[in-house]
């Protein structure tokens, strides 16, 4: 049986290779393997510190956005006023109110305001008082309107021949709401 | 201070020796003299340590012991074989060109060595002693012997740094004890206790002579001999060195030195000094053991950094050469050193700047981001993602319900422009069918409802005419706007109040 000799220089030379292997995974294991973590958890942290940068711009631009839109809401305490204005509007332009009711609703951020108006008057008086309401501002819009030709036979009842039912809405602001950002 | 470990291996016996450096000289710390005895240990050993004692050589077992009671087991060691077993030639030749001329020494030994030098282990040393004449001393040892000791002590546990002859350690010794000049013209004979003598004649350090004759023990008969050998040398290394005469002569090794001193200076008729080793610090050891041990001290003294005046041979072929403990640790600790401070270099070089440029590049975000909105530092990920995700509902709420541009008094306008006099609308209605959810492009979903009578008093022409006004319809860019399709839904034949019209149903979706 052939064994193979390995000579004390080839030994020596493992000895050596040996500790310097040892000592390399040493001091890789102490100095070069954490640094592989951090830059990890560096490049995590950028990565996060890019979102959250993102996102806050981002909500102070959706806070600038919705401060423009909230500014032309009621609030609503505000509510009977936006009432009171409507009712305005309408003596102005000649319709006649028969009822004004008004429903709230919680929506979201917001409280949606439904105003059901029942009453009559004439095409052009509608065409007045539409505008009127709109020149109010663009937060009440015209949801449903409905209008029914009932000419009557008596004179009084001849000056109002349109029946007309309209459902306004709008967004009321709550009230307290406090600024985050 | 360091120390050195000696190993002789004789034929019939071991000795080794352990010396140190001290201020006052090199000094025996330890020695031993063990017998080779083929018969095995005389000591009863049982279990494991029986067995391996057994498949060891007898060599290997005495070196074991040996350096076991110098208290050296294991230890680097210098040996020196038997004379016998080495061959030592001179000889002169050409110069030839530095990186040839090992392999020129080599091919020119073969002449003079009794066999194969590629079958065994050689050192030499050479000296420039006339213009373009080298004189070289080479020294042989066979390779199976070689590798034969060197199995007995490995057996042994030793680590052999170095094999040497024997003439280079006892040089070694005398030259330690100030006994020897370079320069001088000088010999030295070693007695083995098997009766070997081995004669080493050299001059300025070049060995001219070594050769061994063996005493048969008889004291007359050998007395006889010494001189007779020791004269035939001496007067061959005059001949050889162009008239250099030995002035003096050191004795070492085994039996009464001082005796065999007296013979040959009176045989010699005292024109050659005779001088044995005297230790001044060892005057607890007998001056018979002083000289038996003193081969392995001089081998000893090699690890101590003493040279030898005629060279120091290495026997030990170059693969089996290994570095004494302290030269190992130092090439392990510059090892370390240099891997460390490469690795170092790499974390603090290489990746310390990238790991700022990345710190960096993190407060490059996050400092405008601070500075511009002071809470941003406090806010977390999930706070502002829960944050953005209500905001953007909000915003989505707001923008469909804004988005509607569509004027209701505008649209009912539209409606009322352009509608013929023969046709009167009794009910018109625009509901939004969107529902609850309100889409964020702000398009509403509506329909359209439109009742109402046309009277012509010809059915065709209302029908006509009806069909025109829807046509008009659909073609005003605000109805357009609103609904994909205006139709005519229904349209029929009425009497009211004797007359005959057409009464009709318009649906926009």
């Amino acid at each position: 049986m052939s064994t193979v000799k390995i000579h004390e220089q080839q030994k020596e030379w493992a000895i050596k290779a040996a500790a310097g292997v040892a000592t390399f995974l040493f001091c890789y294991v102490a100095m070069i393997h954490p640094v592989f973590q951090n830059i990890a958890s560096m490049r995590q942290s950028i990565a996060e510190s890019q979102k959250r940068s993102e996102l806050y711009r981002e909500v102070q631009g959706l806070k600038e956005s919705l401060d423009g839109s909230e500014s032309v809401l009621a609030t609503v305490t505000e509510r009977s006023q936006l009432l009171g204005k409507i009712s305005d509007i309408a003596g102005r332009t000649q319709i006649h109110i028969a009822t004004l009711t008004p429903r709230t609703e919680p929506d979201g951020g917001y409280i949606r305001l439904r105003m059901e108006m029942n009453g009559q008057g004439t095409f052009f008086s509608l065409l007045k008082f539409l505008q009127a309401v709109e020149k109010i501002g663009a937060a009440i819009k015209v949801r449903d309107i409905s209008l029914l030709w009932k000419p009557s036979s008596t004179p009084q009842e001849g000056q109002y021949p349109l029946q007309i039912q309209i459902v306004f809405e709008t967004f009321l602001k709550q009230r307290g709401k406090k600024n985050n950002a | 201070m360091g120390k050195g470990i000696g190993v002789y291996i004789g034929r019939n016996e071991v000795i080794a020796v352990s010396a140190i450096r001290t201020v006052t000289g090199p000094q025996i710390a330890a020695f031993a003299i063990e017998s080779i005895n083929p018969e095995g240990s005389q000591e009863p050993v049982i279990g494991k340590e029986a067995q391996r004692i057994k498949k060891t050589s007898p060599e290997s077992r005495a070196i074991l012991k040996a350096l076991e009671k110098i208290k050296e087991p294991g230890a680097f060691v210098n040996v020196a074989v038997s004379p016998l077993q080495v061959v030592t030639r001179h000889f002169i030749m050409p110069v030839v060109p530095k990186k040839d001329e090992p392999g020129a020494v080599r091919n020119e030994a073969s002449r003079y060595v009794p066999f194969k030098i590629s079958d065994s282990s050689l050192d030499y040393h050479s000296h420039l002693t006339h213009k373009n004449v080298l004189s070289v001393t080479a020294t042989a040892i066979r390779g199976e012997v070689l590798d034969t000791y060197l199995e007995d002590l490995r057996s042994a546990a030793a680590k052999v740094l170095v094999v040497e002859p024997v003439y280079n350690a006892v040089g070694r010794a005398f030259a330690a004890l100030n006994m020897v000049g370079k320069t001088k013209t000088h010999g030295f004979v070693v007695l083995q206790s098997d009766g070997n003598v081995n004669v080493t004649l050299a001059s300025k350090g070049i060995v001219y002579l070594s050769r061994d004759f063996i005493l048969s023990g008889k004291m007359e008969e050998d007395k006889r001999r010494f001189h007779d050998e020791l004269k035939a040398s001496m007067d061959y290394f005059y001949k050889l060195t162009g008239g250099e005469a030995i002035g003096q002569i050191f004795l070492a090794g085994s039996g009464d030195l001082k005796l065999w001193v007296e013979y040959l200076e009176h045989a010699f008729n005292y024109t050659v000094r005779f001088d044995v080793a005297s230790l001044p610090n060892a005057k607890n050891i007998p001056p018979e053991t002083l000289h038996a041990v003193l081969v392995a001290f001089g081998l000893a003294l090699r690890s101590l950094r003493y040279r030898s005046p005629m060279g120091d041979i290495q026997l030990l072929p170059k693969t089996e050469r290994r570095s004494d403990l302290p030269q190992l640790l130092k090439f392990l600790g510059l090892e370390c050193f240099l891997i460390f401070i490469l690795l170092a270099g790499v974390r603090y070089g290489g990746f310390q700047p990238y790991l700022m440029h990345l710190e960096g590049q993190n407060e490059a975000i996050l400092g405008p981001a601070n500075q511009e909105f002071p809470a941003f530092a406090s806010r977390s990920t999930e706070d502002l993602t829960s944050e953005k995700e209500k905001m953007s509902e909000r915003a989505g709420q707001l923008n469909g319900f804004f988005g509607d541009k569509v004027s209701t008094s505008a649209f009912i306008m539209s409606l009322g422009q352009g509608l013929p006099q023969s046709i009167s609308l009794d009910y018109v209605s625009l509901e939004d069918t969107t529902g609850k959810e309100m889409p964020q492009t702000g398009k509403r979903k509506r329909r359209l409802n439109a009742r109402g009578i046309c009277y012509l008093g010809n059915a065709e022409k209302e029908t006509e005419t009806i069909s025109a006004w829807v046509k008009a319809l659909s073609g005003k860019k605000i109805i357009a706007d609103s609904f994909t399709e205006i139709k005519l839904e229904e349209i029929k034949r009425e009497s009211f109040r004797n007359r005959d019209l057409t009464r009709f149903r318009v649906l926009g979706e």
